[in-house]
């Protein structure tokens, strides 16, 4: 008799061992989220220009981009010439835009902002951890480090309970040319390291590390770093045991002056990144949402250095062979100064924690689930962002106009 | 055997030694306490020592007043190195500028690590960032020790990797440090308008902790 149940009990063991193999061979979802955190400040309108717009020139007048520079998408807006390579996906129905996008974060402090956008409790430091980390745990219970974070550190937003991956190209990530003119002014009362910091930098460039995931517009190599991030997260979404949710940071997009010089080569490396992610995605491309968003946007009318500053209403970019894009989408309040928020502001009328919350119902958890990842208690009001979002195929090899029936 | 003292009769020189002017009977071992204690008791000691205690903690540049101050002190207590150090506490000079000093570079990596309560900081923690800007524990190059003047440590490639050193430190740490919060607990009392107002600025949350550790206040002593 003993041996009789220690025989079931063998085989058994074997049968569970066998399923269990088979349950790590593949991640719990096919769905694949991107997001890319521009940190600093997008300037949504310089990115997508209301080329036609006559309050546009007005409040902008070096900055404004004519009507026949801008890229017109639907005869109104328009994308910056130096996100051209962006196009075909818009062609294609894989990009979607949101101009007068943000968090609910209404004050000037990056970090802040950002530490709102990615705690998702509300408020600013009302968290420890982040809203991805929260649904990781949500799909899988955090074993299978569904998560990747790519560059030298996990950034809040998938700090958390599950555990997560880690890529980063560098050992060293050197301080980029941004930090290090900050120090120059943070230094101005202290002529002993003024004088030192100031010899550092006129001298070569210190042979130490790579560009890491900072970078002002204008440095070498800085474009290579996140070229290769993306390509990397790319190369591990598309495996069937792979992450499913990466977290790509760019920085350098607080364009208080020579925003046009700037905003050129970040759009290049932004654009850039987005098709080596789809490129690197394969198959997996038609599986994917990625978005990028900033902490918020910046002011509608110029200042008097060739740029802009902190503002409300920004832009929320998304791209995928999951997205039913191919057209800009949201509320969009104008630029007239009664539309403007505080008279200097694009108004945030597409708030992102309904954008957030509608990506993770489309593509991952319940609502139930995502109720407790993002503070957005009613499905409700996210559930018109639901629809820019292509169904789960339900069968292998369902074309996507079929999906986008369903 | 590793840190102690032992004399080897085989090795000593027999006879009388003349150390600065003084002679010295064959005594064996004794010679030598009796040479150090002269030495200990010779004003320039006193002086020497005095430099060092003041440079260290007034200025580079080490007043002659504070030093006189403090030599004087240091011979007719007989060396009680106590009441020399009560002494130094008591210099007006060592008040007066809130941070004349610079943090040498293992003060600097100490104080990164307690500046977030660091009490997981490993041997790899310290070590490597010494090892790369050059001080290394037990390795100075010469008996002389390590040097005290800000030139010692604020050489622009020192800078620079301190500045890079804390700029990715600041990246790796949990992202729920508040900054401003930081630069009150860290530097609140001596923090100048720049550093302020660059804290606050920053462009994101580690960036701003970065600048609080790179800041010329907290690069000070």
């Amino acid at each position: 008799m003993l041996e009789r149940r220690s025989f079931l009990t063998g085989a058994a063991a074997l049968a569970v061992l066998a399923r269990a193999r088979a349950a790590f061979a593949a991640a719990p979802t096919d769905r694949r989220f991107v997001l890319v955190l521009l940190r600093g400040g997008l300037d949504g309108l310089h990115a997508l220009p209301p080329h036609g717009d006559r309050d546009y020139r007005r409040l902008r007048p070096t900055l404004a981009l004519s009507p026949d520079r801008a890229l017109d998408l639907d005869g109104y807006f328009g994308l910056h010439p130096a996100l051209a390579e962006l196009t075909p996906l818009y062609r294609a129905g894989e990009l979607l835009l949101v101009p007068a996008a943000a968090t609910r974060y209404r004050d000037r402090s990056h970090f802040d902002g950002q530490n709102m956008l990615e705690n998702g409790s509300g408020k600013p430091y009302g968290a420890q951890d982040g809203w991805l980390n929260r649904a990781i745990l949500g799909l899988d219970g955090g074993d299978r480090r569904l998560g990747l974070a790519l560059g030298p550190s996990v950034p809040l937003i998938l700090q958390g309970p599950a555990r997560v991956r880690s890529w980063s190209d560098s050992v060293l990530p050197a301080a980029d040319e941004d930090f290090l003119a900050r120090m120059t002014v943070a230094y101005r009362n202290d002529p002993l390291f003024a004088a030192a910091l100031r010899d550092a930098r006129g001298g070569a460039k210190p042979a130490i590390g790579m560009g890491g995931m900072g970078g002002m517009a204008g440095e070498p190599g800085r474009e290579q770093v996140y070229v290769k991030a993306a390509r990397a997260a790319a190369g591990l979404l598309a495996r069937p045991d792979g992450p499913r949710a990466a977290v790509l940071e760019l920085q350098g997009w607080d364009t208080h002056f020579a925003q046009e010089r700037r905003l050129k080569e970040l759009f290049g490396d932004l654009s850039r990144s987005l098709l080596e992610l789809k490129q690197g995605l394969g198959d997996a491309w038609r599986e994917t949402v990625v978005m990028a968003v900033s902490e918020f946007g910046r002011t509608a009318a110029e200042n008097g250095s060739g740029g802009t500053d902190h503002g409300t209403g920004g832009l929320a970019l998304l791209a995928g062979g999951a997205v039913a894009g191919g057209r800009i989408v949201g509320d969009w309040p104008g630029l007239s100064d009664r539309a403007l928020y505080e008279g200097r502001d694009v108004l945030a009328a597409n708030p992102y924690e309904r954008l957030f919350k509608a990506v993770l119902i489309a593509i991952w958890v319940s609502i139930r689930v995502s109720s407790k990842i993002a503070y957005s208690p009613r499905a409700a009001r996210s559930r018109r962002w639901m629809g820019y979002f292509v169904g789960r195929s339900a069968v292998s090899g369902g074309s996507r106009e079929d999906r986008l029936r369903a | 055997m590793h840190g102690d003292f032992e004399f080897r009769p085989v090795f000593h020189e027999p006879g009388p030694k003349i150390v600065l002017g003084r002679t010295y009977v064959e005594a064996g071992a004794e010679e030598g306490l009796a040479i150090l204690d002269d030495l200990a008791r010779h004003p320039a000691t006193a002086t020497h020592l005095a430099t060092k205690l003041v440079r260290h903690f007034v200025a580079d540049d080490p007043p002659e007043d504070a030093v006189t101050r403090i030599a004087r002190v240091f011979q007719e207590s007989d060396g009680d190195l106590a009441a020399v150090s009560r002494a130094l506490i008591d210099l007006d000079a060592v008040w007066r500028e809130p941070l004349p000093k610079v943090k040498s570079h293992y003060e600097f990596v100490v104080a990164v690590h307690r500046a977030f309560g660091n009490a997981t900081a490993t041997a790899a923690d310290v070590v490597t960032p010494l090892r790369t800007l050059g001080q290394l524990p037990f390795s100075a190059p010469s008996p002389q020790g390590w040097g005290d003047t800000a030139r010692d440590w604020v050489s622009p490639e020192a800078l620079l990797w301190r500045i890079e050193w804390v700029r990715s430190f600041a990246g790796s740490l949990p992202a729920t440090l508040h900054p401003a919060r930081f630069l009150d607990d860290v530097i609140g009392p001596v923090a100048g308008d720049t550093t302020r107002e660059g804290v606050a600025r920053a462009p994101s949350g580690d960036a701003a902790i970065a600048l609080v550790l790179a800041s010329a206040e907290f690069q000070r002593r």
